[in-house]
């Protein structure tokens, strides 16, 4: 099994295209969707992991979605959390959708789960320490 | 114990330090004490009570001494890594601001941050200019200083310590950027920055035990209070255990830069909107009387805060009703519009509690003792608005 995290946008002309049946079908691949904001005539947007058998079956994945005007940003970004820049104050646990940043009803730490981010960056404006950053992979 | 004492003084407390025999707790101790012991028996037993916050307070900065250099230069226009100091003060001394922010670099490095500099012993870029004088030939200053080379440099925070705060959320459709943080559209989130029953002024709601003269830990090291905090606002509704339901009483507080540490004096650059100081404050709270047990008992449920809708960016924003800390800290709120609002705090609960264990080691060891205020912290003083278009009585 491998896995990519990607985020996927789609360009007006193309949100009626069903193109993410298309790639589960011909792909064999497993989508998992975790934000996704698509509307007629709109650019749209989407956030996902795929899982295929191989390396192989992902890049074909991608080719095709690229074939089709998606465009492909791998999200192999992540959130870097300074340990000694936080305050534990928590400003960022209030802007965090996903559960990846949560506090410690007892200890009044922050928790930093990076397998529930999902890269909306929103935690980098409320962190007024700069103990949250944006990593490149 | 027959014959039960009703009040303890200053200086028996004191005696106690010294002897190694006080029991301190810390307020979120004492709850529990009194809650398993009674009342009686906290007054009879426990002599000091350790409250503590650490938040961003914006209304913070330093006084600091250069020295003289030769030629001597009387400064009339300072800046410390790009970041102008007030010097309209004699010759070398000046009041660097923490909000104050860089000319080159923004919000993204202000006073704070300089402050922060000094304290972890790096150098600092000192510039100055000057008009020139007989007595002060020198026009130009370009140097570098650190910490120890100053003769003096202490913390002056004119309004620190708030006395409870408020909530704030943003009903407006789109994302607004405030010193509460980034508030989402929609009643999207909701802020709040309080250590609630940990804080040394809900700890005494009426100020019997603090006031000027009140020796504190601040920033790490022994400080004091100077004076009651601008904007203090003692007369702020208060619910039915004395609590104000909002921003009230306020302290200016004084410390040794010097003995401080990185540790409890942080720089903020808040998005959007500017730069702060994380300043930790910690508070001892004699035990004399009942009405003192009383006080540092309070807890969580007992502290209400009103709802503010930040929204409309006008000085009286408009009010969405009241919920009390421990809903706060549950991490959701439900607004009288019925709307479930996910909670964060913008103060350290955690380093709170530290600061307060922290002072509780101190008296502990006998390095702290408590002062009686040499005079107490206003209970009356009315709360002003600046009224633009007066003409003045000539």
């Amino acid at each position: 099994m491998c896995k990519k995290r990607l985020k996927l946008v789609f360009g007006p002309e193309i949100v009626g295209k069903p193109v993410t049946y298309n790639l589960i079908k011909k792909y064999d691949v497993i989508i998992n969707v975790f934000q996704a904001r698509v509307l007629p005539d709109e650019e749209g947007h989407m956030v996902l992991d795929i899982r295929g058998k191989n390396e192989e079956s992902i890049k074909k994945s991608i080719k095709y979605l690229q074939s089709e005007g998606v465009m492909v940003d791998f999200l192999e970004k992540s959130i870097s959390y300074n340990q000694d820049r936080c305050i534990n104050c928590g400003a960022c646990t209030g802007v965090c959708r996903s559960g990846a940043l949560l506090m410690d009803q007892e200890s009044w730490e922050l928790i930093v789960d990076q397998d529930k981010c999902l890269l909306c960056e929103m935690c980098l404006s409320a962190c007024s320490m700069k103990a949250l950053s944006l990593e490149l992979g | 114990m027959s014959g039960k004492k009703t009040e303890k003084s200053y200086a028996e407390i004191n005696q106690r330090i010294k002897k190694g025999e006080a029991l301190v707790l810390t307020a979120e101790e004492m709850i529990d004490f009194v809650d398993e012991n009674g009342e009686d028996k906290a007054l009879a037993e426990v002599d000091v009570v350790t409250t503590a916050t650490f938040g961003a307070m914006c209304s913070s900065g330093a006084f600091l001494n250069f020295g003289h250099c030769d030629p001597p230069i009387r400064m009339g226009r300072v800046w410390l890594n790009d970041v102008m100091a007030y010097a309209g003060l004699a010759a070398v001394d000046v009041y660097l601001g923490a909000t104050e922010e860089s000319e080159i670099k923004g919000l993204e490095y202000g006073g704070a941050h300089v402050i922060e500099e000094l304290l972890a012993g790096r150098k600092v870029h000192l510039r100055a200019t000057s008009k020139g004088t007989d007595s002060y030939p020198r026009k130009e200053l370009d140097t570098y200083i650190t910490l120890e080379d100053l003769n003096q440099a202490y913390l002056f925070n004119p309004r620190n310590c708030y006395q409870n705060y408020w909530v704030a959320v943003n009903s407006s459709d789109k994302m607004i950027y405030t010193y509460m943080g980034p508030l989402m559209a929609r009643f999207g989130n909701a802020s709040y920055s309080s250590a609630g029953q940990l804080s040394p002024l809900l700890n005494d709601p009426y100020y019997k035990t603090i006031g000027i003269g009140s020796r504190i830990f601040l920033g790490g090291a022994q400080g004091y209070i100077a004076w009651e905090g601008t904007q203090h606002n003692p007369v702020r509704e208060r619910n039915q255990k004395g609590i104000p339901v909002g921003g009230a009483g306020t302290m200016a507080v004084i410390g040794d830069l010097k003995e401080m540490s990185t540790e409890y004096v942080r720089p903020a650059s808040i998005e959007k909107y500017g730069v702060s100081m994380y300043v930790g404050i910690g508070v001892p709270i004699p035990i004399l009387n009942k009405e003192m047990v009383r006080y540092t008992a309070v807890r969580d449920r007992d502290i209400d805060v009103t709802i503010v809708d930040y929204s409309g960016g006008v000085r009286d924003n408009p009010t969405l009703g009241q919920v009390n800390y421990e809903q706060l800290r549950s991490g959701t709120i439900v607004l009288e519009n019925g709307r479930e609002v996910p909670t964060a705090p913008l103060s350290s609960y955690n380093k709170a509690r530290k600061i307060a264990l922290e002072l509780k080691k101190w008296i502990n060891n006998g390095e702290f003792l408590l002062e009686k205020p040499v005079e107490n912290l206003s209970t009356n003083s009315q709360f002003k608005i600046l009224k633009e278009g007066a003409v003045p009585n000539v």
